[in-house]
Order: structure tokens, then C-alpha cells, then sequence
């Protein structure tokens, strides 16, 4: 770890030095002098501004409180609402992601236990206490309770495993924390820039792409899925009577996709606050209106990283908690500071600088491409679903099904309708009634099962009648195929019906 | 909507059941006291009309109807009986300490219970096995055990109505969610367990199971289910016990683009069922199942035609969140 004090870094010359101390690698490159066109510096010139700029270290403080309450809600409150015992222990059955099969559940008491700890680690991630292994085991925890079923699947349980995964790599515990009061390790006032860039750019790539998701013929032209939605809320007090208007829909859809494309670049223009307002008014709405729990919460304050960091200094200035705290790690630090300014920059050690830098050239490159692989599918996203989930589509379609197995005994030719509640809960059958992949996976459970239970060669069929945007229901898949001969994989799924309109 | 259906639908149900249910229990102390002929007929008549009257209370099972351990449904309309336990219970019955309703065997209790008790044997018979006093106490116990779970239900209504009538909206837990999710429910429970189990449709039964139809000894089978479909399609387009029109799922329907071809599509379904229904000879269930399978079988296939209609469509066009308090969207 290199430690540098500002007053040697103010100078701008100075920034390149240390830049190049920081971030490692672009070193050679950048002093050399034989550069052809100007542009090429500019962008450079850019990228070393964006990446290795001493910048503020209380946006990234303030997210990692942030994060960690909001956690802490959101566990405590998964608790509270009995959903450890309804979507991990009473289950029969659990949807698997492609890939994630051998992810198994643990009992019930393993399963609070494991909770409680995930209570506990949000905290200490908030209070900064034994930071690192404290975010280390949420990632790990949390990721793996989203991998038990995907019938949960959620694009912001999604953005918080990938939050929490890109926290272990940052030093947000790095000033304002028990870990500098309690355990003396040393406190900084300055980070690379990318350290907070990097937030910024995955919060931002959620509202993008969820607004590139927007961009279709359904929901600009036909309104839809809105046209459903909105009508449903005309109980509201107050704002109720605007949601029967006929052209409130198409308002609220071009809205809403003007919001999502726009949003990162307000957020990160001089009229953030504009944006933040915005984004306030946004999530109170879609929190208002639709059953999506924690998601509004955590994006409002999740936000603020894009504040300025005098906006977070004059807010932790504010409370006098962390005033103290402020003053206790300057008092415990005192020896790591230099005569001067005694203002100091965090460094990364040029030996994990270069994995690191990898790694996340890596992240941004997938979290840029994979939303995108649904172009490598034929037919209609929404109804075939191949290439949907991680892809940020939020809120976009109304789709329901209703979806009836046949297992047939392959001795006597004999076939018999499945109750689907018998092996699935209401949550379960609701999301599996309408995504191809859950329904082969209940297909190759159910043949399973009756296997077991002494049927010579079952074959599984199902009619499933799948309305989607307020079409009329339509059969899904093909009723005739026997879904034990298909397999899951990334291939198109050759055995669904075309959706027509 | 939500004022209709609580006032003119839910109520009212409640209402003629717990008053069919009284009936009941005046008939049944009047059989205890004299065990003849003419108690016993006039018995078994309440019991058909507070059977009768239940079809109309069991896709209900939510507020006042719902406990931690089940629903009322499952409390007095569990079928089909258990009988070896049953009898156990009444020789048990005279046993100190001993409370027959104090587990959750509900298959030796509520309606079908009483209907094995007065029905499993032939009119002498049963006067005969109704000299014996734990047979009496048995009987009693639990008429009145089905007597006080409605009048909780009952009770707790009038309280209720208001709770349920502001709690408007769509989402998971509001009031139009319970209802249509129970609708749902009690239509399926009604497919599935009534029609489809008996017949032997379930995936894994190897033959028909006629003894598992609901009201197997009264043989009122076929009627029940009839009146249990009466009651989904009055929930589904608001119609009160005197078949007026009220505010329902179908009006909220016909408000949205695609509703009123919806409505008129499910409507044409439910004729279909109506009809397959009626072609059922009269008779016991139980043993048209092994005599003119086919019958039961077509109304089976019809009313499985309809579950896209209420399942994908409707319950996509309500905008409704069919899980209940299981999580959350995005």
C-alpha cells in the first residue's frame, strides 16, 4: 500500500505521477511523449481522470452505510415475513439456474442460522466493523440463498450480489468506521476515482438498460404492459382518478423509459440533484404501485454515491456520531500522517492492482454484453424468456399461465393430470406457469418422481396457456412433446409454440 | 365491487349456512332424544341443506375463515371420511380426558363426518347404532363443532366487512387478492378433488377411486358440485342469491382492453361446463364413475378448459398478484 499526502499530489503534474503509483500499469505508456493524435491523449487523458484521480472518499463511505442498512432491513425483514420457511423450507421442489444444480439447500435451522448471520454481517458492513469478511460472507451468503430457486429471481437480488462481490474489492471501510476506531487500522481521505466510478457505473447500466429494455413496439406503442397496470391502482386517494384517464398509460410509458435512458446522465451532470429528485419521485411511484418490496429503498439510497462529496461531508458533519468518529481516527492515526495537509490517498498494492484491473475489465466487458445475448435467440424475448433474466428488464411485461401436466405410465399407456400444488407452492406454479426452463425442469422432476414411485418409463406433457401483454392465452409449449426428451442448455428451446398475436 | 361481495355475496352465504347449520343441530338433538324413522329423515334433510348451503361458503377461506391451522373449508368439509378412525374415536369418546376434536384428524369430523354417521347404514341400522350413548355424544360433539366455527365466522364478519371493503386495490394481500385467489382455489379444489381424484385423473393413481367422492354415502355427489360451480360463477360476475347483477370481476374486466371478449369467452366456457354437468345421469357419483365413466370425464375435460380463462387471462387482466404474501416483483 502506498500512502501519499495531498499537499504533494495537488499540483496537476503531480496527479499523473500519481496515477501512474496507483494505477500501475498505465505507467509507461502514458509518460511516453511519441503520442500521433490529440485525441488519443484526451482519452487517455480521460480514462486517467475516471480511474486514477485522487477523488473524495466519503461518496463511497456513505454507500457502504448505506448498503449495509439497507441490508440489514432487507434480511431482518425476509425474516420477519416467514419467507425463510416459505421459499426455502417447505418446498418440495427447488428451481435450479442452468448451471447451479448441485446448489442445495440447507435445513431449517441452518437456513436461520445463516440469515441471522447475514443480519449480523450488514451490520458490521455498516459500521465498518471487520469490514472485509464482514462484506466477503454477505456476497457469499446472499448469493447463495438467490442460487437455492430461481422462482425468486430478482434483477435487484442480482444487482446486490454483484454490489456486494465489487465491496470486497473497495476500501469503503476506509474512514468513518469501527474498524479505524476500534482497530486501529489506518484511515484515508482520498481514493482512486474508479473505486467509485466503478458504483457509479453499475447503478447506472441498471436504469440504461432497463430503459433500452423499454424500447419496443409494446410498451411505446401499445402502451402495454401499463395499459393493465395503471387501472389497477385507481383506488389510490388523491391520484387515483388519473389512472382511468385513456392517454395516462402512454404517458407514464414514455416517461418512464425517458426516465431510465436519461437518468445515470443527469445523475452525473452538475444538475444531479435534479436527478436525484427525479429518482425520488420515480421509486415512490413504482413503490406505490407495484409489489416490488425492497427495490425502491435500496435504489434511493443507493443514489447518493453520485452526490459531490461535499454534499457527504456536510451530511457526515452533520451527525455528530460520526463527527467523533472523524476525530478518533485522526487521533489514532496521527502517526501514519505526514507534517503536512495530513490529507492522505489510498493506494492499491501494485501487486493486486493488476489481477484487479483484470478482473474488472472483465466484469464491466460481461456486464456491457450479457443483457445482449438474447439477440442470439429466435423469437419473441418475452415469450420465450431465452436470455431474459440478468438483463435488467424490470417491470416490462404482464404474463401469466396457467399450466397443466400429463404423465403418462409407459407400461400401460395410462395418463394422469398432475395437481401442480401437490410439489409446488403458489410462488413456485405462478413463475413456473410461464417460463419455459421452469416448466422442462418440473417436467424432469415429475418423471422423476413417478419413476420413484414404481412407473416403468413416464413420459410428461403440458399444455400451458400463457397470456402475455392481455393477449389471449396460448399454448406455450408444443402439448404433443414428451419434455423428458429435451434437456436444459443454452441452446433455443426447439419444442416452445411461436407466440402470435 | 369489494361492498357487493362482502354485503350481498359473502355474508349472505355465511348467513344461510350457519342458518342450515341450526337446523341441523335442532334436528340432531330431536334424533338423539328419539332415535326413530322420522327424526332421523328429517335429519338427514338438514344435513343435505347446510351441505347444500356450504358450496357457497368454501372459496371463502380468508379473513374470519382463515387460522394459522386451516381454513373453515378444511374444518367441516374435509372429505373423504376416515371411518376406522372415526369409529375409534367413538368408542374413545367415554373415556376420561379424552376430546375427539383435540387433533387435527379432520377426516373424522365436520359435515362428511355427521353425513358417515347417519348414512353409512340403512335407516334401522343407524337407529339401532344410535342406542349407544358415545355414538350419541360422538354426533353431538361434532354438530356442534361445525356449529361453532361458523358462529366465529359469522361473527367475526361483521367485524371484518369494514377491514375488508377499505383494503381496495391489487396487490398481494388486498382484498380483491384474497377473493380471487380463493375464487381460483375453491374452483380448482372443486376440479381436482371432487371430479378429477375420484375419477382417477391424478397423474399416479392406477385406477378410479369412486369412494372418494365428496358426500359418498348421501350420494349427493353430482348436486354439490354443481351448486360449488353455481358459486364460482356468482363470485365471478357478482350475482347475489337472488341473481342480481352487482359489481364484479367481470365488470372490472369489461373496463379493460380485451376484458368484455374475456368475459363473454369464460362465459361461453362455463356454459359448456354447465351442460357436460347436466349430462351426468342422477344417481351416485360413485357409481356412474364405474357405470358411464365417460360422463364425469367430459364434465372434468370441460371444466379444465376453463382453468386458462380464470387462471392466465383473467387473473392477468385483473392485474392482480395471484401468490399471496409469498414476495416480491420486480
Amino acid at each position: 500500500m502506498v500512502i501519499k499526502t495531498m499537499s504533494e499530489i495537488k499540483n496537476s503534474e503531480y496527479i499523473h505521477s500519481i496515477s501512474e503509483l496507483c494505477a500501475g500499469t498505465t505507467a509507461t505508456n502514458s509518460s511516453g511523449t511519441s503520442f500521433k493524435a490529440k485525441s488519443n491523449r484526451r482519452l487517455l487523458s480521460f480514462f486517467s481522470k475516471q480511474i486514477s484521480t485522487p477523488v473524495p472518499i466519503e461518496p463511497l463511505v456513505f454507500f457502504r452505510i448505506m448498503f449495509g442498512l439497507m441490508m440489514l432491513i432487507s434480511t431482518v425483514r425476509f425474516m420477519a415475513l416467514g419467507w425463510i420457511d416459505y421459499q426455502y423450507i417447505d418446498s418440495v421442489f427447488h428451481f435450479k439456474y442452468f448451471g447451479f444444480e448441485w446448489v442445495k439447500v440447507m435445513g431449517r435451522t441452518g437456513m436461520y442460522v445463516l440469515y441471522s448471520m447475514m443480519v449480523a454481517a450488514s451490520l458490521l458492513i455498516m459500521l465498518g466493523f471487520f469490514y472485509r469478511i464482514a462484506i466477503i460472507f454477505f456476497f457469499l451468503a446472499f448469493t447463495y440463498c438467490e442460487l437455492i430457486d430461481k422462482t425468486y429471481y430478482l434483477n435487484h437480488y442480482y444487482f446486490i450480489s454483484i454490489v456486494s462481490l465489487l465491496m470486497i474489492f473497495l476500501p469503503a471501510e476506509k474512514k468513518y468506521s469501527l474498524d479505524i476506531t476500534w482497530r486501529k487500522i489506518s484511515s484515508f481521505d482520498f481514493v482512486p476515482a474508479w473505486t467509485i466510478n466503478l458504483i457509479k457505473f453499475q447503478l447506472g447500466i441498471v436504469y440504461f438498460f432497463a430503459g433500452i429494455a423499454k424500447l419496443n413496439h409494446n410498451w411505446l406503442i401499445d402502451a402495454m404492459p401499463l395499459k393493465i397496470w395503471l387501472p389497477a391502482q385507481s383506488h389510490l386517494p388523491l391520484i387515483g382518478w388519473l389512472f382511468e384517464i385513456s392517454w395516462m398509460p402512454y404517458a407514464f410509458s414514455w416517461a418512464g423509459a425517458l426516465f431510465d435512458l436519461s437518468i445515470p446522465f443527469i445523475l452525473l451532470s452538475r444538475f444531479w440533484y435534479l436527478g436525484f429528485i427525479a429518482i425520488i419521485g420515480f421509486h415512490t411511484l413504482t413503490g406505490l404501485f407495484f409489489q416490488i418490496g425492497m427495490f425502491p429503498i435500496i435504489m434511493i439510497c443507493s443514489v447518493p454515491v453520485f452526490f459531490p462529496s461535499k454534499v457527504h461531508k456536510k451530511i457526515f458533519s452533520f451527525f455528530r456520531f460520526s463527527h467523533a468518529l472523524t476525530q478518533n481516527s485522526i487521533n489514532n492515526t496521527l502517526s501514519f500522517k505526514t507534517q503536512t495537509g495530513g490529507q492522505r490517498l489510498y493506494c492499491y498494492s501494485p501487486l493486486l492492482l493488476k489481477p484487479l484491473a483484470l478482473l474488472l475489465v472483465f466484469h464491466l466487458i460481461f456486464q456491457l454484453a450479457f443483457p445482449w445475448r438474447y439477440v442470439l435467440y429466435p423469437g419473441n424475448l418475452y415469450w420465450t424468456e431465452e436470455g431474459y433474466r440478468f438483463g435488467w428488464r424490470v417491470m416490462l411485461m404482464e404474463k401469466a399461465g396457467s399450466a397443466t401436466f400429463y404423465v403418462k405410465d409407459g407400461e400401460n399407456g395410462k395418463e394422469g393430470i398432475v395437481i401442480n400444488s401437490e410439489f409446488l407452492n403458489e410462488h413456485q406454479e405462478k413463475q413456473m406457469s410461464m417460463q419455459p426452463d421452469m416448466i422442462l425442469e418440473f417436467a424432469h422432476f415429475l418423471g422423476k418422481h413417478f419413476r420413484e414411485n414404481g412407473m416403468k418409463d413416464p413420459s410428461v406433457r403440458v399444455e400451458a396457456y400463457v397470456t402475455l401483454n392481455g393477449s389471449r392465452s396460448k399454448l406455450l409449449v408444443n402439448p404433443e412433446v414428451n419434455l423428458l426428451a429435451h434437456h436444459d442448455s443454452m441452446k433455443p428451446k426447439t419444442w416452445l409454440m411461436p407466440f402470435e398475436k | 365491487m369489494l361492498e357487493n361481495y362482502a354485503g350481498k355475496l359473502i355474508i349472505p352465504a355465511y348467513a344461510q349456512f350457519q342458518e342450515k347449520v341450526n337446523a341441523l343441530q335442532t334436528a340432531a338433538d330431536l334424533f338423539i332424544q328419539q332415535p326413530d324413522n322420522p327424526t332421523l329423515q328429517n335429519l338427514k334433510n338438514t344435513w343435505i341443506e347446510a351441505a347444500k348451503a356450504f358450496q357457497f361458503c368454501n372459496s371463502f377461506n380468508f379473513g374470519p375463515a382463515e387460522s394459522i391451522t386451516g381454513n373453515l373449508t378444511m374444518d367441516v368439509a374435509t372429505f373423504p371420511v376416515n371411518e376406522s378412525l372415526t369409529e375409534n374415536y367413538i368408542l374413545q369418546i367415554s373415556d376420561a380426558g379424552f376430546n375427539p376434536l383435540n387433533n387435527f384428524s379432520r377426516d373424522t369430523r365436520g359435515l362428511y363426518g355427521i353425513e358417515y354417521l347417519i348414512y353409512k347404514n340403512d335407516a334401522s341400522q343407524t337407529i339401532s347404532n344410535f342406542a349407544d350413548v358415545n355414538r350419541k355424544n360422538y354426533l353431538s360433539a361434532i354438530i356442534n363443532d361445525v356449529k361453532n366455527r361458523t358462529d366465529k365466522v359469522n361473527a367475526d364478519w361483521l367485524q371484518y366487512k369494514t377491514t375488508f371493503i377499505n383494503a381496495d386495490g391489487t396487490d398481494a394481500g388486498s382484498s380483491s387478492s384474497m377473493l380471487f385467489n380463493q375464487f381460483l382455489i375453491g374452483y380448482e379444489n372443486n376440479k381436482n378433488f371432487k371430479l378429477g381424484l375420484p375419477l382417477g385423473l391424478r397423474a399416479g393413481q392406477t385406477s378410479t377411486a369412486p369412494q372418494k367422492v365428496e358426500a359418498y354415502y348421501s350420494g349427493i355427489s353430482t348436486e354439490l358440485i354443481k351448486l360449488n360451480f353455481e358459486s364460482t360463477i356468482q363470485i365471478y360476475f357478482g350475482n347475489d342469491f337472488e341473481n342480481q347483477e352487482g359489481l364484479g370481476f367481470d365488470d372490472y374486466l369489461k373496463n379493460i382492453e380485451g376484458g368484455e371478449d374475456l368475459v363473454n369467452e369464460t362465459f361461453f366456457q362455463m356454459n359448456n361446463v354447465k351442460d357436460a354437468f347436466n349430462k351426468i345421469p342422477q344417481g351416485n357419483l360413485s357409481d356412474i364413475i364405474l357405470a358411464e365413466f365417460e360422463k364425469p370425464e367430459a364434465a372434468h375435460t370441460e371444466m379444465s378448459k376453463l382453468t386458462r380463462f380464470i387462471k392466465s387471462d383473467m387473473s392477468s387482466l385483473l392485474g392482480i398478484s395471484i401468490t399471496f404474501s409469498s414476495g416480491d416483483g420486480d
